[in-house]
């Protein structure tokens, strides 16, 4: 395809998405505000070298969220390798804009899980996505969909200390 | 009793700004990179068939010199275990593979693992990706599609078998003639262990 159409259209999908890109990103990062934005570049550059592909999809926000959704699970593999070295140093946490106690709670909540519930959870509870179309981002199985967010909605359950609804049918 | 739903939107809310020049600029950056990586060396795999002696010529091979013109062919013989390559153009190699692709390389020149700018690269996609959208040809009772042709490639797409998975080749712009391509990209042969690339 020509150059000056897939420019063209790709900067109509990122001025249309790309806010909701990053606020999913810092939700699948725990609130990490610079890993978001790398996960959302990375995100975009493949969407771009792939843009036939996305343009011809059913849905390109959801090619999107799954090419953000790998984004995020590639870079977490690779942060696992890179903490063999140890540090004394805190990881670097985001300056809330808004110090809002309720975001910060459920923040931390999310970065006590792992990564992949984390995802499970962000794609079923934020992005309401049904476990079939989970299943399919992350490229696992409708069982383990199911197994993850139960395990995860356990422990944001604790972790919030207070009660959490979802809508019916999808603590699975 | 809170919704989790709306715990969530309230945890992902703050100001963000969108440059989209900025995405662009590294969209135009990923795709030379990766065009660059897909620059496959066809002349390597003669020299592969030759050094194991094997004699049969592929179905398709295009009609091209078998060696280079100034004959340094001091190049190592690169064996190919995912994909049977016809007979490369005149002045080209393979270089790379990988489950996933085989490159091909100028003679003379240097490439590198996973990185397609300036190389010819046949490259293999899920049966599920729609690439029938585009110009098609036929060759040999099968049907080629020319999916990209523009300053930087030309990609051209073809299935393996009827509802069976892609392969693709990508050729800097104006080096190969399309036909030639055409028959080059219906000569490669798929064997056990190749797997679809993830776009």
């Amino acid at each position: 395809m020509r150059r000056e159409t897939r420019d063209a259209e790709f900067t109509d999908y990122v001025a249309a998405h790309r806010v909701r890109l990053v606020r999913t990103a810092r939700l699948l990062t725990a609130g990490d505000h610079a890993g978001a934005e790398d996960v959302v570049q990375s995100a975009l550059t493949r969407l771009y070298v792939h843009w036939p592909r996305v343009r011809r999809a059913d849905d390109p926000l959801a090619y999107g969220f799954r090419a953000l959704s790998n984004a995020f699970l590639d870079e977490q593999r690779r942060a696992h390798r890179r903490r063999e070295v140890v540090t004394d140093e805190t990881p670097d946490r985001p300056e809330p804009v808004l110090d809002h106690e309720t975001r910060s709670t459920v923040l931390a909540a999310l970065g006590d899980l792992p990564p992949r519930q984390r995802a499970v959870v962000v794609l079923r509870h934020f992005l309401e996505y049904d476990v079939a179309a989970t299943a399919e981002s992350l490229r696992c199985t409708e069982g383990t969909v199911k197994s993850q967010n139960a395990k995860a909605l356990s422990t944001l359950r604790k972790r919030l200390g207070e009660p959490i609804t979802t809508p019916e049918g999808s603590n699975r | 009793m809170t919704g989790l739903h709306d715990l969530l939107e309230q945890a992902a809310t703050d100001p963000i700004e969108v440059d989209v020049a900025g995405d662009l600029r590294r969209g135009h950056r990923a795709l030379s990179r990766r065009r660059s990586h897909l620059a496959v060396g066809a002349t390597g795999s003669l020299a592969i068939l030759a050094a194991v002696g094997v004699s049969a010529v592929p179905r398709h091979a295009p009609e091209v010199a078998a060696q280079p013109a100034d004959g340094s062919t001091a190049v190592a013989p690169f064996q190919t275990k995912y994909y049977d390559v016809p007979t490369p153009p005149a002045g080209w190699h393979v270089s790379h593979e990988r489950p996933q692709y085989v490159m091909l390389t100028r003679d003379g020149t240097i490439s590198r693992l996973d990185d397609f700018a300036g190389q010819l690269v046949v490259i293999m996609s899920d049966r599920k990706e729609n690439y029938e959208s585009a110009t098609s040809v036929q060759f040999d009772g099968r049907t080629v599609y020319v999916n990209e042709m523009n300053d930087d490639a030309t990609i051209l797409s073809v299935r393996t078998s009827p509802g069976g998975n892609w392969l693709q080749v990508q050729y800097p712009k104006d080096v190969f003639p399309v036909h030639d391509m055409v028959a080059f990209l219906c000569g490669v042969g798929v064997e056990p262990g190749a797997e679809p690339a993830f776009g």
